[in-house]
């Protein structure tokens, strides 16, 4: 039981806006289309912010493509946000990935504060409610496997 | 004497909505200590067959025998200890199917709360705003769009006397909401009495896909009362351009 606790207490503090509301976003996407992340109310939204100064960001948003491809039709939905003021280089970056789902340039200036990024590669999850649940920092091959087991745990709920 | 204003209207509201919030919570707090003693108010076990059959002969003899599992604590001398019944299972549902009549009760009774708990959200909601966009001060702006078929709504900024007080991205959802006739509140606020100017840029796609951005102002004398504005988006057929007006809400 004190286990479980110390467990809860370090996971709690691993993204202290766990179990609070996602702040609304909108911002639009390369290819020119708005995106508000409050239109996904109802699907497990994936938020990965990313720069394109950050050669981990380009791993991350390659994997977040592979499990948004497989999850997609169970309710995925992963949404890729730029935190540049270099917007020039963002739109340079995001067109030499090849990633599927929307990338996001030109944010408001208070996101990154909004969603408490404290370095990028960083993604959150978004619960079905629009919740904020989750979050990861950085980015290792082998994060794909821990990202998939949790993405599957919050769809099957 | 002076006439009442409509902050003070709200005061008795308010008080009422008190009251409502009061009783609301009394009622709660006393169905759930009935809900916790009585055991009959339980709720059934949601699958019934999956509920462990009562006590019968054949239970082994470590069990309590199985006339006192339907005893109850009215029945029972004082100081007699009430065997729970055989295996901690809960009572049988009753043959019938029907859930019982206390069950019953303590279901309208749960209905009940929740409808008031929705009412209460509501008139909460509704007083809130009250509260913050009195009537005598409160401006709203809203968008609507028709047709649309030259031009494609991307942003909208808005400015009050020279001062941006909004700043609007629509979704191709949004957009096509607007088309199908929907209206949005772009902004809500408050002015006081007087002449204000309200300008309104428009940014999107206009006729063969271009980049399209257009103004938009009118200077509006703002009462005692609310003051609704709308900013409508037509299209000119003739010119074969869109056009954006702003006018008093109708």
């Amino acid at each position: 039981m004190l286990l479980l606790l110390a467990f809860a207490a370090v996971a709690a503090e691993k993204y202290a806006l766990s179990g609070k509301p996602a702040p609304d976003l909108v911002a639009r996407g390369l290819d020119g289309e708005n995106v508000r992340v409050s239109e996904h109310r109802g699907e497990i939204v994936v938020v990965s912010f990313w720069s394109g100064s950050c050669n981990t960001c380009r791993a991350q948003l390659s994997a977040l493509d592979r499990i948004a491809k497989t999850y997609g039709s169970a309710g995925l939905t992963v949404i890729g946000v730029n935190l540049d003021h270099d917007i020039e280089r963002a739109e340079k970056f995001a067109r030499s990935s090849d990633v599927q789902f929307p990338l996001l340039i030109s944010t408001p200036e208070n996101t990154g504060r909004d969603y408490g990024v404290d370095r990028v590669p960083m993604m959150v999850v978004v619960d079905r409610a629009g919740v904020l649940r989750a979050a990861h920092r950085e980015f290792k091959a082998r994060d794909e496997a821990t990202y998939v087991r949790e993405l599957r745990a919050f769809l099957n709920e | 004497m002076p006439t009442p204003t409509k902050s003070q209207a709200v005061k008795p509201g308010a008080a009422k909505l008190l009251v409502r919030a009061v009783a609301w919570l009394t009622l709660a707090a006393s169905a759930m200590p009935a809900f916790a003693q009585d055991p009959q108010a339980a709720p059934p076990p949601a699958d019934a067959a999956a509920a462990p059959a009562p006590a019968d002969a054949t239970a082994p003899a470590a069990t309590p025998p199985a006339d006192n599992t339907n005893a109850t604590l009215s029945d029972a001398p004082v100081g007699t200890l009430i065997a729970p019944p055989a295996d901690g299972a809960a009572p049988p549902p009753p043959e019938s199917g029907e859930p019982p009549a206390d069950t019953r009760a303590l279901d309208e009774t749960v209905q009940d709360l929740k409808k008031d708990v929705v009412d209460l959200n509501k008139e909460l909601f509704v007083l809130e705003e009250e509260l913050l966009f009195p009537a005598n001060t409160q401006v709203a702006v809203f968008v609507s769009m028709d047709i649309g078929e030259f031009f494609a709504l991307d942003s909208l900024t808005l400015k009050i006397d020279n001062k941006e007080v909004a700043n609007y991205l629509y979704t191709p959802r949004e957009a096509e909401a607007l088309l199908k006739g929907g209206v949005h509140r772009v902004y809500l606020g408050n002015l006081k009495v007087g002449e204000h100017q309200l300008v309104a840029f428009f940014e999107g796609k206009g006729p063969n896909e271009r980049d399209y951005k257009r103004g938009a102002n009118l200077k509006f004398e703002k009462g005692v009362g609310a003051k609704y504005l709308e900013l409508k988006i037509t299209d000119r057929q003739r010119k074969g351009q869109p056009e954006f007006a702003i006018k008093d809400w109708e």
